[in-house]
């Protein structure tokens, strides 16, 4: 909602109460205890004098249809005359409620000056309302200096309701904010159909904390005004009504009398037509000034909002909005990364450079300078680390056996083939890794790359086994196949010690439902990752989702087994990787940043075909778009 | 409204005598642009001076030979150096600081509002003394200077700046904390924390950008003005075309 509430002209002769112009309240009337304010001349024409010492005061209630209850945003907008002589004490401007202790009557809202103790000449100015238990909330106040008894004056304030434990409250003297501050009490009580009072605030029966000022014209708005609304009615009221009335006083006959007076006939008339001119001619200047989202208030970027199909959450303060709107606008300059970056720079709160674009290729390259604990998964028998210069280490300690099954402890680093889906048809698809160094391997352990199937646990093992039958190295494979049962080492060659480069490929001609029998083309070079190839086709099934490196044994070992592993390659042409792009922002820093907002727009700028979300860490933990996509990170996590 | 932009640490050199304050430069997104104000905190134990830097403006001091805190202060212009160097009179004293960056003040000559300090003795929650205060929105620094090596904590609602110990000529702990007063009236920032029995002087400067605004007045030789109105934000009527 984006609406006055209540406006109060005060613009009545003596004798007839003030109404509400926009007909949420009865006309306002006096009881015991309080009395009528009398008209008096004010800047609009006539308001009315409360005097302290008179206890004046005026109270009214909710025409039953319409409403006055605000228990969030609010904004109360005042023309107003403070006179310090005979005051004393707070004053109340407005408060909705009467604090009867019935919940209806509790003070949703309030305002209330007072000149400050031990500080005279200036003032305080202050929201209140009561939270759930009836506790009186004091809000923190704005200070200003009096302008002088009976000069009338612009003061607004504004309440911005973000959660139960944060209010934000601004304050403003004619057009410029004097104060923004926060207080944690943010239960605002308070119910339908309850009262509103002027110039006297009424607990337990009693009328007290009354006004010592000539109220002119009060406004209550359900939203926060903005700072450039606010600024723009000032400038109305001060810039563009005068000036209309001096355009048409202008538009006399040079050397014409007929506006010396200002106060006769002719005089008053003419301001009537030049404040309606000035007026007119203050609405485009709004409008000019407002209308783009950078400015725009909350009725009106409510409507850019629609134009974008954005929506905005319901504690969005008016900065958030904008921000949002304006980042869907910088999006539509392009898919590129550099306007990508800029699109996203307003909402990380960042410059466009520091905004981070991630995407990916269908080929993962691990050259193991650190061990990204979000790539590879470990086992539990053995010691997995990084020894220089930059090479995976594993290390088992003498006499520990290792099962050839990778499930469900043993000695390991794996990741997934493609995503973490299971059972992922490994065709077209290869993994290539070198063995740096395995000098010493005792009898019985086998060092080298695996493939895993967790349906039906079963491990295909390629790389180099130190064979009891033959006592020597021999490179080759083994299988735990998926009838549990363990196909025996195969050897493919006898090697001498150094680095490997293993390669794992399926055959692309090869039908997949063939089961074990089909071909798996095994790659091996002792000269380097592209070159020196010597190749064997053996029968395996083409059916796994994971892949790795790691250790088993046939027999315990006499000694440690100490392998180290490098130059990790998986190429998965039918992955789905190239299809996810992100938005990362560093949470290093500093400044805050709207990630919800970022999402919404990675979704809206992102091809249909492609899947797009901001984040804030690059962690795998989990998430696939395809599965119903649980996260917003380049591997799920939703933050 | 006064904002914390940034902050530094001086490094603090007994043989010349001297502390040098770096002040916190870009990128980043923290640093001293024109307008802002370099606010300087001193503070040592025991009695010893400095030479105020050219350019500088004293915003004044606090305490005695328990420990003692110096406030200086300048308006960031077009040629601010990366850093200025404090000359101190003797070595006899150990020297700490922090320099802060803030934004948003008026004139430096209105700085300051109030200040106070207070000493505490082997406790191990020392006080802070209170300091009157006029606008919400001012800025409320307190500094906790106790001897030995300690670890500070500031008392709830208040950021912690910096806090470090150093031993350069005689061990001691300090920490600096900074909150939004959000009140006016009398501030009472509570206790810090500390790991030990701590001895030493509490420190309280309330920080304003300017005086309280005096509003402009509508003022007409003949009252009878359009005053306020409610905006109508009704979505427009769409008029079926041929209606």
């Amino acid at each position: 909602m984006t609406s006055p509430i209540v406006l109060m002209h005060f613009d009545e002769p003596e004798g007839v109460n003030p109404s509400d112009s926009l007909g949420n309240l009865e006309n306002m009337f006096t009881e015991p205890g309080i009395v009528a304010p009398v008209v008096v001349a004010t800047w609009t024409g006539v308001g009315r004098r409360f005097l302290q010492a008179s206890t004046s005061g005026l109270v009214a209630g909710d025409i039953s249809a319409n409403g006055t209850m605000l228990p969030r945003d609010a904004t109360i907008q005042v023309l107003i005359a403070p006179i310090l002589t005979g005051a004393s004490g707070p004053q109340t401007i407005i408060a909705r409620g009467i604090n009867d202790g019935s919940t209806p009557e509790r003070y949703a809202y309030g305002l209330e000056i007072e000149e400050q103790a031990g500080n005279p000449g200036y003032f305080e100015i202050r929201w209140f309302w009561q939270d759930g238990a009836g506790t009186i909330i004091t809000a923190p106040p704005g200070v200003f200096k009096h302008a002088g008894d009976g000069v009338e004056v612009m003061l607004t304030a504004t309440r911005r309701w973000e959660g139960s434990t944060r209010v934000v409250v601004r304050y403003y003297i004619d057009r410029r904010m004097i104060a923004e501050l926060v207080t944690t009490d943010g239960t605002i009580s308070g119910g339908v159909t309850g009262s509103t009072s002027i110039g006297a605030r009424k607990a337990g029966g009693t009328w007290g904390r009354f006004l010592n000022a000539t109220i002119d014209e009060l406004l209550v708005t359900d939203y926060e005004m903005s700072a450039d609304e606010i600024a723009q009615t000032f400038d109305r009221l001060t810039v563009h009504q005068p000036a209309g009335s001096a355009m048409f006083q202008g538009l006399a006959p040079p050397g014409a009398t007929w506006f010396d007076n200002p106060s006769n006939g002719i005089g008053r008339r003419a301001k009537v037509v030049g404040q309606g001119l000035g007026l007119a001619l203050s609405t485009v200047s709004e409008l000019r000034s407002v209308f783009l989202p950078d400015k725009a208030p909350a009725w009106l970027v409510a409507r850019w909002e629609r134009l974008y199909a954005l929506a905005a959450k319901p504690l969005d303060s008016l900065d958030v909005r904008r921000a949002r709107v304006l980042a869907r606008m910088a999006a539509d300059e392009g898919y590129s990364i550099p306007a990508l970056q800029a699109s996203f720079a307003t909402l990380f709160n960042l410059e466009a450079e520091e905004v981070e674009i991630l995407e990916f290729a269908n080929e993962i390259r691990d050259s193991f300078a650190t061990l990204e604990a979000e790539r590879w998964s470990q086992g539990t028998i053995g010691t997995w680390d990084i020894a220089a210069p930059g090479e995976l280490r594993i290390t088992v300690t003498s006499g520990t056996p290792v099962p050839v099954n990778v499930t469900p402890n043993p000695c390991h680093v794996w990741t997934p083939i493609d995503r973490d889906k299971i059972a992922t048809f490994f065709v077209h698809a290869y993994a290539q890794g070198k063995i740096a160094d395995y000098a010493g391997l005792p009898s019985g352990a086998f060092v080298g790359m695996f493939l895993h199937a967790r349906i039906g646990s079963r491990t295909f093992w390629f790389g180099v086994f130190n064979n009891p039958a033959t006592a020597t190295n021999q490179l080759g494979y083994c299988e735990l196949n998926l009838a549990g049962y363990i196909i025996a080492f195969t050897a493919l060659a006898t090697i001498a010690a150094g680095p490997i480069w293993l390669r794992i490929k399926v055959a692309p001609a090869v039908g997949i439902f063939s089961g074990p029998t089909d071909a798996i083309t095994l790659s091996w070079s002792t000269i380097g990752p592209s070159t020196g190839f010597a190749s064997a086709t053996v029968n395996a099934s083409p059916v796994y989702d994971l892949v790795g490196f790691g250790v088993h044994t046939v027999a315990t070992p006499g000694v440690d087994i100490v392998a180290r592993f490098d130059d990790f390659v998986l190429w998965t042409p039918e992955s789905l990787r190239p299809f996810a792009w992100f938005a990362y922002r560093d949470p290093a820093l500093a400044g805050s940043y709207d990630l919800i907002g970022a999402c919404a727009l990675a979704r809206k700028v992102s091809p249909a075909h492609m899947y797009a979300a901001a984040c804030a860490s690059k962690s795998l933990i989990c998430g696939d778009p395809i599965f119903g996509q649980v996260g917003y990170v380049p591997m799920g996590a939703d933050l | 409204m006064l904002d914390l932009v940034a902050s530094s640490r001086p490094v603090f050199n007994p043989a010349t005598p001297k502390l040098t304050f770096t002040v916190p430069p870009e990128p980043g997104g923290l640093y001293a642009r024109k307008g802002d104000v370099l606010f300087a905190i001193l503070v040592h134990a025991p009695a010893d001076g400095f030479t105020l830097p050219a350019g500088w403006t004293n915003v004044g001091n606090d305490g005695a030979s328990v420990a003692t805190v110096h406030y200086i202060a300048r308006m960031v212009d077009d040629r601010e150096p990366a850093s200025f160097v404090v000359s101190l009179l003797a070595s006899s004293a150990e020297w700490q600081g922090a320099l802060l960056v803030l934004r948003g003040s008026g004139a430096l000559a209105l700085i300051k509002e109030a200040s106070s300090s207070a000493t505490f003795t082997a406790d191990a929650t020392p006080d802070t003394p209170t300091a009157p205060c006029l606008q919400a929105i001012n800025l409320a620094i307190v500094t906790w200077s106790a001897a030995t090596a300690l670890t500070l904590t500031p008392p709830a609602g208040y950021a912690a700046i910096d806090t470090y110990s150093t031993a350069l000529v005689g061990a001691r702990s300090v920490l600096f904390a900074l909150a939004r007063a959000n009140q006016t009236g009398t501030l009472s920032p509570g206790a810090a924390t500390a790991s030990g029995a701590a001895t030493g002087r509490a420190f309280v400067i309330v920080l304003r950008d300017a005086m309280p605004l005096q509003p402009a007045e509508l003022v007409d030789l003949v009252p009878g003005n359009i005053g306020l109105v409610g905006i109508d934000t009704r979505a427009p009527r769409e008029i079926p075309f041929g209606a």
